[in-house]
């Protein structure tokens, strides 16, 4: 029995690497929904919009979150990579 | 001797000392007579009802009250005529000066239009003697604290933070009338005792003993409306002469300022420059009148025959001299209100509290990390609160004008000029002292212990640098930016204008990620977007400086200001985000560490702006 327990706790411990890159990569996996859903909505709102500085801003905003989103995939797929 | 340990010891003995012979005496007086204890408990009962008014009004901040007093308020003659309706709704110019503090102390009003309301009310108390002198009507004005208290309490005891408000707001004003009543109640002796016609007097003698007569009649009444009512009273019964009756109601004028500076005791300092301001204007009001006061009875004669009044109708003359004299010392000093208000605030300094001192940083706090961490943050928000009041200033504009929906540039367009302002001072007074207390703060916090709050710390610090940062830059920007409100260029004022409302909507943008209520949820990805537009505006700016020194509309040298400037507008703002991204920004949300990875650097923002086509 307390061999079993002695087991698993270093089972643990020598997998806490790889816990750790799971928690990362769960961490911007989840940042990557949200940016997603976030750029959505803005991109609804510039095809409502009327306003043409309104626009420009929207359109910004847009681009950003583009190289924000590019930025996380990178990050994911090097992690994904080095494992 | 006695040998005192040091001056703490003496102050505190004095102190102790005044407190108990004040007892005594006042003790003395309550037993000699019931008309003094009827005085000092109004007093009393008034310095209570300020000091719940106060309660009120804050807890109104950013409310409902906020709206209405900013509607009421935001242009000079709006001001002039909230003073007059306002006065004449409740018959009292004291009641409005004592409630006018109680918004400058609460920060809803600046000391200038605090100033003009007072003009208004000037005016508006004049209507007491035609109401008077016309119809021989006037409010009981303790007739309304009953209902006041027992609705005060009632708003009191609910849930709702605008009940409560309210609550206190009516228990104050209800307090002010019962306390207006007891001073009167106490002084009706007086009242009844003085016999004008014993004092008869002509000429310019009589005139002076008159007006000082009015003055000290007022001081005795605590209210300038019922002195009137007496002189109208006296006048139609002939007990004094027509030219006599002049110079009291100008000496009630002066006399009136005494309930606004008893009132100002328990205010703060801006509290006591309104009442400073109140008797200066009086003051002046009537030296115009005592001055003139042939030139006056000659416009009375002209105005009451344009109007059909009766030339032996000496009441209603008596309230068109009232109304008349305050209307011309109102033209005279308006357009002197803003210098009025800069010289009150450079002679009138808060001795006390002239530099303004940190409100979370307790020693007791040093021993726990977490809350360190959140008493540093939190006085950091503070001290940036106090950087916005200074920019503001620096671009001539204000917190309750832009942290509202309107539109900034109209805002803008609304404050062309920009009054002087000594920003070293502001420094001195509103940054310098917190600043440093919380610099000494960390240091010893870092001393303490060494932990992840230990990172935490380092950050807000480095926000605290920021904040020096951006007033830097801000005391750069100022000799320039006052400079080009003055200038004719229309095309420099123009770029001047937009430098203006660039600040103004990254301070509003920032107030909105202040408040708890607009938490985003990718809180600092979202800044990358600020940061983009600060770019985009810096590069549009520069191309567009650069087309105007090409077509020659502002000089190269204007233009070169223009640039330099731009880049300190640019710092400004930068350092602004980056202070709200430590200290705006829950650090305890779980994506936080994510989004630190995947934010923007300076470069890559820079490539985006260049490759935008719709920045072109």
């Amino acid at each position: 029995m307390n061999k079993i327990k002695l087991l698993s706790k270093l089972q643990t411990f020598f997998d806490s690497d790889k816990a750790s890159t799971e928690a990362r990569v769960k961490g911007i996996e989840t940042v990557l929904i949200k940016l997603k859903a976030k750029q959505d909505k803005t991109r609804k709102k510039l095809v409502q919009c009327a306003n043409d500085d309104y626009k420009k801003v929207l359109s910004l905003e847009i681009e950003v979150m583009n190289a924000q989103i590019e930025k996380a995939e990178n990050f994911l797929k090097d992690i994904i990579d080095d494992n | 001797m006695v040998i005192f340990q040091n001056k703490i010891d003496f102050l505190i003995m004095i102190r102790n000392s005044i407190l108990f012979l004040t007892v005594l005496l006042l003790s003395y007086g309550f037993w000699l007579s019931s008309n003094f204890k009827d005085i000092v408990a109004g007093v009393s009962i008034f310095l209570f009802g300020m000091i719940l008014l106060q309660q009120g009004f804050k807890s109104f901040t950013g409310g409902m009250l906020e709206k209405v007093l900013k509607a009421a308020t935001n242009s000079l003659t709006k001001r002039l005529c909230f003073g007059v309706v306002t006065t004449m709704m409740m018959q009292s110019s004291s009641l409005l000066s004592v409630l006018v503090i109680s918004f400058i102390s609460a920060g809803l009003l600046d000391l200038a239009a605090g100033i003009g309301i007072i003009f208004g009310a000037n005016l508006g108390t004049t209507t007491g003697a035609w109401l008077v002198a016309a119809f021989g009507l006037k409010v009981k004005i303790s007739a309304y604290a009953m209902p006041m208290l027992v609705f005060g309490v009632l708003f009191q005891i609910q849930k709702s933070r605008n009940l409560q408000g309210l609550g206190s707001i009516l228990l104050g004003v209800g307090f002010l009338f019962l306390g207006i009543h007891y001073m009167k109640e106490g002084f009706d002796a007086f009242k009844d005792t003085i016999t004008l016609s014993d004092y008869a007097m002509t000429g310019v003698y009589g005139l002076l003993v008159f007006a000082t007569l009015g003055v000290v009649m007022t001081v005795v009444i605590q209210s300038s409306g019922a002195a009137m009512v007496l002189i109208i009273t006296a006048l139609a019964a002939g007990q004094i002469s027509y030219e006599n009756s002049l110079a009291l109601a100008i000496g009630t004028n002066i006399g009136t300022t005494m309930t606004a500076i008893l009132g100002s005791l328990s205010a703060d300092i801006r509290g006591k420059r309104l009442a400073g301001a109140h008797l200066v204007f009086n003051l002046f009001t009537s030296m115009v009148a005592i001055l003139f006061i042939d030139q006056f009875i000659y416009s009375v004669d002209w105005v009451c025959k344009m109007v059909d009044i009766a030339a032996d109708d000496y009441t209603l003359k008596l309230a068109t001299f009232h109304t008349l004299f305050n209307v011309v010392g109102i033209i005279i000093m308006l357009p002197f209100i803003n210098l009025l208000a800069r010289t009150l605030e450079r002679v009138l300094i808060d001795k006390a509290g002239a530099v303004d001192k940190p409100k979370f940083l307790m020693d007791s706090a040093l021993e726990y990390p977490d809350t360190a961490v959140e008493a540093v943050r939190q006085e950091t928000v503070h001290l940036y609160d106090n950087v916005v009041h200074i920019i503001l200033k620096t671009i001539g504009l204000h917190r309750r004008d832009v942290f509202t929906n309107q539109s900034l540039t109209d805002i803008v367009k609304h404050y062309p000029k920009l009054p002087g302002y000594d920003l070293d001072d502001a420094y001195l007074t509103h940054f310098k002292g917190i600043y440093s207390a919380i610099i000494e703060f960390i240091s010893q916090a870092r001393f303490t212990w060494e932990m992840e709050q230990s990172g935490r710390l380092y950050w807000l610090r480095e926000a605290n640098l920021k904040l020096a940062e951006a007033l830097k830059g801000a005391k750069h920007l100022q000799k320039n930016l006052q400079k080009s409100s003055l200038s004719h260029n229309v095309y420099l004022k123009q770029e001047y204008d937009t430098v203006r409302y660039q600040i103004a909507a990254l301070l509003r943008d920032l107030e909105l990620a202040k408040s708890e209520e607009n938490i985003s949820e990718l809180p600092l990805l979202s800044q990358d977007m600020l940061k983009v537009q600060l770019k985009d505006q810096n590069k549009k700016m520069m191309e567009n400086i650069e087309i105007l020194i090409r077509e020659r509309k502002i000089s190269a040298e204007m233009g070169t200001s223009l640039m330099n400037d731009s880049a300190y507008v640019y710092d400004i703002q930068s350092n602004l985000i980056s202070m709200a991204g430590t200290v705006f920004v829950n650090h305890e949300i779980e994506s936080i560490g994510v989004e630190r990875e995947i934010m923007l650097t300076d470069q890559e923002l820079s490539e985006l702006v260049q490759s935008n086509p719709e920045s072109e």
